[in-house]
Parts: structure tokens; C-alpha cells; sequence
């Protein structure tokens, strides 16, 4: 250690180091990892008793990426998948449950969000000003007795200006963040009227029974 | 005698040249802005101290002119006196999601009185009390730039020479739209220029031009006696 100390002296010895430190720099390695809470939709909740179910590895979705000359970027959106889905349940639904597998309910149906496809794109490689994010989610959309009845592909976008943020982290992070907003958004505004929704909500209408009892567990 | 004579009119000296360089320091770190504000009144307007009024930035999906996020805090800043109580931007679009994210707000104040229809909207709205959203949509850019400065780093020391100079032009947009006429009311824009200047002999001394913060703090007060009807 004071061996180390004591080359740094040497005006060359500093040039080296900081040479490293600017080569080290240009391919630093960009973890993004989402750590927020969303607000509760307001909308108009829908009357279907919806068991969602939040997978491990719709919890565990990250995407990885390594870009030449710019280094490698993770960006974790998993990890805040669970407090998204719970806020937009509390605003979009009147009554609803969670759980982590695919099986019979006493729910009016399953839906079971994925996270299909992640893309992204810095300012350097778009030539913009903005890190952008795209996220393809797919809600397979099952009946109470756990069979697939169809599947609902929602893509969501978010950006965010290079101006607003210091480098790639910051910016990815909010454009990432913007993604999972837009997609509650899209979801709240959009759940009642999308078509694979509309099928699936009157399958399961006709196969409801006459009593329900709101408080079942999944 | 002579002595302290001397020393006296080297402190006399001392203290006027270290005068003279920060006056001049002060006049010159401030590069000079040229800034016009314009306002198109299309009705009257007025606020009540239970009133509230947000400041949005323009971030729909297609906008390659997003608003800076601090360039909207300094004008929600600028107008935040005993007289206008403004909402802070994140909490209201918090407290209204989603109708106010970047695909879902409405574009153009035709789509106000569909969105104010939404009941449980309407009812935020009214928690918050909210009388006028304001939105801002603009940038500053730099416009031009020239000359040269290099700089260097040696066992004896480091330093810089040469001259920068650069133009940012500013210019932004707000509308007013007024929740309970359920129309628009006016708008008001800032623009604004400067040259800042980076000579460098050894040590480079940037004169910056406040460009944006010139738009914006012209750009509140235009909206504070927009708002007020003055």
C-alpha cells in the first residue's frame, strides 16, 4: 500500500492512472435497478374479481445488454414489478388477489403479467436527446379453472431528456420508470375496452357462478 | 515616516486594484441577455386564495422540444407567493394518474372539458383546487459556438489558453387553461439571448449569459399578473 502511494509521486506514475481512470470511464459498466413506488390509478374499477399472478420471473426480469464502446448496461425492472401491480390493482379493480402460480381460483379469472421484450437506446446511439425505454408486456389471460383463454400485448414507452440527467444510469433509470408508469397508464385507461380483455371478461361472465364471495383467497 | 507612508500607499493600492477587479469581475461574469415577453389575453382571468394553479412541462410522445424539468421548477418557483399557490408538478400528476402522463394528457384545451367530465377526476381536481394548468413547452439551445482553448498539465504546473464564445437562445411557451371556464385563457412566451464568453490565460474565466434563467424569471412574471389580471 505505502509502495503504491509512494510511485504515485512520480508525475508519470499519475499520468498512467489517470490514462486508466479515462479508459476505465469510457466502459464502465451501467447497473440500472428501479426502486420506486406508483401511484393508484384513478379510473373507474372494474367490477371483475381478478387473481393476479406475479411470477419469479416476471419479479426477476432484467435485461442485459453490451454495447461496443460504451460497456455493458442491466437494467432491473423485476424488482419493482410487485408494488407496480399491487397500486394499479388497488385503482383498477374492485376486488383482487395475489399469488405466485397458475391454478384454479375461486376469482372471476387469472391474469398473469409478463415481461415479453425490453429495448433501450442512449442519446449516442440514437443521436437524440433522450435515453428511451420500450417494454412489451403480455397479460395471459386464464379462466378460474386456470385454462388460457388469450393473451393481451401492451407495449410500453418511456423517455427521458439527456439534459434532465448526469449520465446513462440516471437517464435509463427515469426512462425505465417512465415505461412501467406508462404501462399502469395504458393499462388503467384501457383494461374494459381492449379486445383479448372483452373476450376474456365475458367468457368468464358466463362461467361465474351465481354467488361469489369477494373476500375468497386465490 | 517614509516607511509607513510607503506601506500606506501600497494598502491604498492594493485595495483599490482589488476593488477594481471584483467590480469588474461582477459586471463582466454576467454575459449580456436580450429577453422579450409577449402575452395573448383571450379572456379574463382571476384567482381566490383557496385557488391552485400547476406548471406542466410538455412531454408528449412525440416532442422532440421537451421542457428541462428545472427550467419548470424555476417558474413554479418564480410564481409561488402569498398571492398564487402552485402544486408541485410530480405530486399532481401523482395525484391524477394517469391522466396527465406523457400519452394520456390532453394536447390541446379542446380535450378539457371531456377530461374534466371524468367524475372521479373532476373530484380530485377539486380537492386540490385547482383553477388554471398552465403548460410549458419550449428549450433553450445553443444556437452557435466558436474559438479555441487548449490546456495542458505539466510536472511544473498546468493552465489554459485561448478564447470559447457561444449564443444560447431560449424560447418557451406557456398556455393557460382555465379548469373551471373549461377553456383556454391566454398565453404567454419568453425569448431570450446571450452570448457567454471563456477567455483563458492560465486560468479561464467563463461570462456566462443567464439565458434560461432570464426566460423564466420573465416568463413568471408575465403569468403572475396574467393570472391575477393585473
Amino acid at each position: 500500500m505505502s509502495n503504491a502511494m509512494i510511485a504515485l509521486y512520480r508525475p508519470s506514475q499519475w499520468l498512467l492512472a489517470v490514462a486508466l481512470l479515462i479508459v476505465g470511464s469510457g466502459c464502465a459498466s451501467n447497473r440500472i435497478a428501479l426502486d420506486a413506488d406508483f401511484p393508484v390509478p384513478l379510473v373507474a374499477q372494474s367490477s371483475t374479481r381478478v387473481a393476479i399472478v406475479i411470477t419469479p420471473e416476471l419479479q426477476s426480469f432484467v435485461h442485459n445488454e453490451k454495447i461496443a464502446k460504451r460497456g455493458d448496461y442491466s437494467i432491473n425492472v423485476g424488482a419493482v414489478q410487485k408494488r407496480l401491480f399491487n397500486r394499479l390493482a388497488q385503482g383498477a379493480f374492485n376486488a383482487h388477489a395475489f399469488t405466485d402460480t397458475v391454478a384454479a381460483t375461486t376469482y372471476d379469472g387469472l391474469l398473469v403479467p409478463n415481461i415479453a421484450e425490453l429495448q433501450f437506446a442512449t442519446p449516442a446511439q440514437s443521436r437524440t436527446d433522450y435515453y428511451e425505454v420500450w417494454m412489451r408486456y403480455r397479460f395471459d389471460l386464464y379462466d378460474r379453472d386456470a385454462v388460457l383463454l388469450g393473451s393481451w400485448d401492451l407495449p410500453a414507452y418511456g423517455k427521458a431528456n439527456q439534459t434532465n440527467y448526469n449520465n446513462d444510469t440516471e437517464g435509463l433509470y427515469a426512462a425505465a420508470l417512465a415505461a412501467c408508469r406508462d404501462m399502469a397508464a395504458m393499462f388503467s385507461l384501457n383494461f374494459n375496452t381492449a379486445q383479448p380483455v372483452q373476450s376474456w371478461l365475458s367468457a368468464t361472465a358466463d362461467a361465474a357462478p351465481t354467488t361469489s364471495d369477494a373476500n375468497t383467497t386465490p | 515616516m517614509n516607511t509607513t507612508c510607503r506601506i500606506k500607499i501600497t494598502k491604498t493600492c492594493s485595495n483599490i486594484f482589488r476593488c477594481t477587479v471584483i467590480t469588474l469581475s461582477i459586471f463582466l461574469l454576467g454575459g449580456c441577455v436580450t429577453a422579450t415577453v409577449e402575452e395573448v389575453r383571450e379572456r379574463a382571468t382571476g384567482i381566490t386564495m383557496s385557488d391552485a394553479v400547476v406548471v406542466l412541462g410538455r412531454r408528449s410522445r412525440p416532442s422532440n422540444n421537451e421542457t428541462e424539468i428545472d427550467f419548470i421548477s424555476c417558474v413554479a418557483d418564480n410564481l409561488d407567493d402569498n398571492a398564487i399557490k402552485v402544486l408541485n408538478e410530480q405530486e399532481f400528476v401523482d395525484a391524477t394518474f394517469p391522466w396527465f402522463e406523457p400519452r394520456t394528457a390532453p394536447v390541446s384545451a379542446n380535450e378539457l372539458p371531456a377530461l374534466l367530465d371524468e367524475p372521479l377526476l373532476a373530484q380530485r381536481l377539486e380537492q386540490l383546487g385547482l383553477r388554471y394548468v398552465i403548460w410549458v413547452q419550449g428549450q433553450t439551445k445553443r444556437v452557435s459556438q466558436s474559438g479555441s482553448m487548449t490546456c495542458g498539465v505539466g510536472a511544473g504546473g498546468g493552465g489554459c489558453f485561448g478564447f470559447l464564445t457561444w449564443e444560447n437562445d431560449a424560447s418557451y411557451e406557456a398556455s393557460i387553461w382555465d379548469t373551471q371556464q373549461r377553456r383556454a385563457a391566454g398565453r404567454v412566451s419568453s425569448d431570450a439571448a446571450g452570448t457567454s464568453y471563456m477567455p483563458a490565460l492560465v486560468v479561464p474565466i467563463p461570462i456566462i449569459a443567464r439565458v434560461q434563467n432570464n426566460a423564466c424569471t420573465g416568463l413568471a412574471n408575465q403569468l403572475e399578473g396574467f393570472i391575477l389580471n393585473q
